[in-house]
């Protein structure tokens, strides 16, 4: 080996090659690392930026809005999950067979979508047709047809329809509520869409790659409505406003133990599963939105205070006659002289002088107190959107004949909900218990605002009214019932109209324990009655029999039937 | 260079290449996993959507107007009267 070392076979090669070969290398590395520098370094953000463009965008994804439900369960609006078609007109490429596969699936022509698309030259988007069925979206996803794809979108459906439309509101575009519960409850129920990163090949198909955010449902709501009842409620206060020709009406439905609205309904009303919703009339939940000057419902109040006060027992003498009471100048007039009459009886009566008399006996702000302990001239704090507080002016602007107006409720603006409260009261032993339209909604510890026993003498008295008084429709079979009608005159410009009423009918059942406190009023009744005691006392008769019996409360009024349980029993049960 | 040194460069090379191919694997199998659970919510938005067309079947069908219309004409119900209530009370 040696040997040959010493003996080279070639010659060595010159130093100028190694310069020139690392030369060449030297250069292509240096062009090699500057393109790199320049990409990576100064141009960067652009291409980065172009290629997100082309390729990675984020698409947001939908979150589900929560259901709203009856007190039961019973679905009062459901969202459900619906495709939509669009087009991205840019990447927009089909053969006739895929064209035609696609308008056999929408349910249109190949021609048509064609146009559909070509209208929309120049757009990134654009929808071929929604709400489908999701079945549908998947089908289309499967055609593979480039630049078409489909998307979730969320529909919204009323079950009760027209029977739960003013408490429930609806929703508008977007799919955010617009009106009613779904405006207010809006938070609840929307919750809080995702996103997501989505890569889309050259042709224009997009494959999601990446969460960026997971969406989050929204939660459900339970409201205190039964929707049994309210469907009672809706089906005879319709027929009430149909049959007297009246231009509108309310109703509500407290449960008397814990002022959980049990119903609440508006004549007229609409379908808000219709794109037309009708006129804003038919659109106004009334029974919250809408005041009203109470009338005689207001009487039993004026003598509650007096028997809180000690100006009156049961049995003290009321003098009313002549029938015409001049106060402050002005003059308070009953329908006929009624003479003396104690207390029951100016409620019976419905005495217009016998309530003023006993108002103007306890002092202004003893009576201010008292009307707003009962919740007037304030919000029912049901939160419910663009509800009214109504008006009481305080006690220092109140000339001595408002005083005596205000006992058979003149001069003072409710909704139907607040005089449902304030009944809520009567029902309730003296004890204030503000309503609530949802099921889980904070309670309020009651507050007591008159003794039970003066309250128990004025509930056995309004009994009188539905026995013997101006509510004898109001009286069921099987269940005592207190109440009080109200025929009021409706305002108008410039005083009070001469023949346009309200009529009103306020009471509960049963009269000792009760559980349920319902409020009816009809909006100018023209078929000729017009008293709160032929035209609301009746729907406050049919709600009242039928919600008693659904709820399976006991009647506490025997009928014949006492004895023929008795007669049962001796006969076995085999019978 | 030492023999330690070129040992631990050699290392740190391996750790840095594996490294890399880990993260190339994690970001796959995350949109691996992504695709499925975008396959598993479209399914789900089709059961669900039956089930929301069910519940409202449900609701449409069992609306008490049409309850009540079927059970007047179809089994000749009728509300009991006043008279036909008769009144058990369970013993305290």
């Amino acid at each position: 080996m040696g040997a040959r070392r010493r003996k080279p076979a070639v010659k060595p090669l010159p130093q100028w090659r190694h310069v020139f070969v690392l030369a060449i290398l030297g250069t292509l590395i240096g062009l090699l690392a500057t393109r790199a520098f320049e990409l990576q370094m100064l141009e960067h953000d652009r291409l980065q930026d172009q290629a997100d463009k082309r390729h990675l965008r984020s698409a947001p994804m939908v979150a589900q809005r929560g259901d709203i439900r009856d007190r039961n369960g019973e679905p009062l609006a459901i969202s459900t999950a619906m495709s939509a078609i669009a087009a991205d007109p840019r990447h927009f490429q089909a053969d006739a067979v895929q064209l035609q596969a696609l308008a056999s699936l929408l349910g249109s022509s190949a021609s048509a979508l064609r146009q559909r698309v070509q209208a929309a030259q120049g757009r990134h988007f654009v929808y071929l047709k929604r709400p489908l069925p999701p079945s549908v979206g998947k089908a289309v996803d499967a055609l593979n047809i480039e630049g078409v794809f489909s998307k979730t979108e969320y529909r919204r459906f009323y079950p009760a329809g027209e029977v739960t439309a003013h408490l429930v509101g609806f929703t508008g575009r977007n799919h955010h509520g617009q009106e009613g519960l779904e405006l207010a409850l809006e938070e609840k129920l929307s919750g809080q869409p995702g996103s997501k990163k989505v890569m889309f090949d050259g042709h224009g198909q997009s494959i999601a790659v990446d969460l960026i955010e997971p969406p989050v449902d929204g939660d459900d709501v339970q409201l205190s409505i039964d929707l049994r009842l309210q469907y009672l409620a809706y089906r005879e206060l319709k027929r009430a406003v149909r049959d007297h020709h009246a231009v509108g009406g309310s109703a509500v439905l407290l449960d008397a133990r814990n002022g959980d609205v049990l119903a609440l309904v508006n004549s007229p009303s609409f379908n808000p599963n219709s794109r037309d919703k009708g006129k804003a009339a038919q659109r106004r939940n009334r029974a919250i939105t809408d005041v009203f000057e109470p009338g005689s419902t207001m009487k039993p109040f004026a003598i509650l205070g007096a028997l809180e006060a000690g100006i009156v027992g049961p049995h003290t003498p009321i003098d009313t006659s002549p029938g015409i009471f001049k106060v402050g100048g002005k003059r308070v007039t009953d329908h006929r002289d009624y003479g003396i009459l104690d207390a029951a009886g100016v409620l019976r009566h419905s005495s217009n002088i016998g309530a003023s008399k006993l108002a103007l006996a306890q002092s202004a702000s003893d009576y201010e107190a008292m009307l707003r302990g009962l919740g007037f001239g304030a919000s029912t704090g049901s939160g419910f959107p663009g509800e009214v507080h109504g008006s009481l002016a305080p006690a220092s602007a109140w000339s001595t004949f408002k005083r005596a107006t205000l006992a058979y409720g003149y001069g003072l603006d409710v909704t139907a909900l607040q005089l449902a409260q304030a009944y809520l009261v009567l029902a309730g032993d003296g004890r204030m218990q503000p309503v609530k339209l949802l099921v889980d909604a904070d309670l309020v510890r009651p507050q007591r605002l008159f003794s039970a026993s003066s309250v128990k003498q004025l509930r056995r008295m309004l009994a009188g009214v539905v026995e013997q008084g101006t509510g004898k429709m109001a009286a069921l079979e099987r269940f005592s019932v207190a109440g009080k009608t109200g025929t009021v005159h409706k305002a108008v410009r410039g005083g009070y109209s001469k023949d346009r009423y309200r009529a009103l009918f306020a009471g509960m059942a049963p009269v000792d324990h009760p559980r349920l406190v319902l409020v009816v009023m009809v909006d100018e009744p023209r078929t000729g009655d017009y008293y709160g005691g032929l035209v609301a006392a009746p729907v406050f008769h049919a709600v009242m029999g039928e919600a008693l019996r659904i709820l399976n409360i006991a009647p506490d009024k025997a009928g014949d039937s006492a004895l023929r349980l008795a007669s049962h029993v001796g006969e076995g049960v085999g019978q | 260079m030492t023999r330690v040194q070129l040992r631990t460069i050699l290392i740190l090379g391996l750790l840095l290449v594996s490294t890399a191919v880990a993260i190339v694997w994690a970001q796959f199998e995350s949109r691996r996993a992504f695709q499925a659970w975008q396959q598993v919510q479209a399914e789900r938005d089709v059961l669900s959507h039956e089930w929301q067309l069910l519940q409202l079947e449900l609701a449409t069908l069992s609306a008490p107007a049409r309850i009540e219309r079927l059970a007047a004409e179809r089994l000749a119900l009728r509300r009991p009267s006043a008279e036909e209530i008769v009144v058990i009370r369970g013993q305290r």
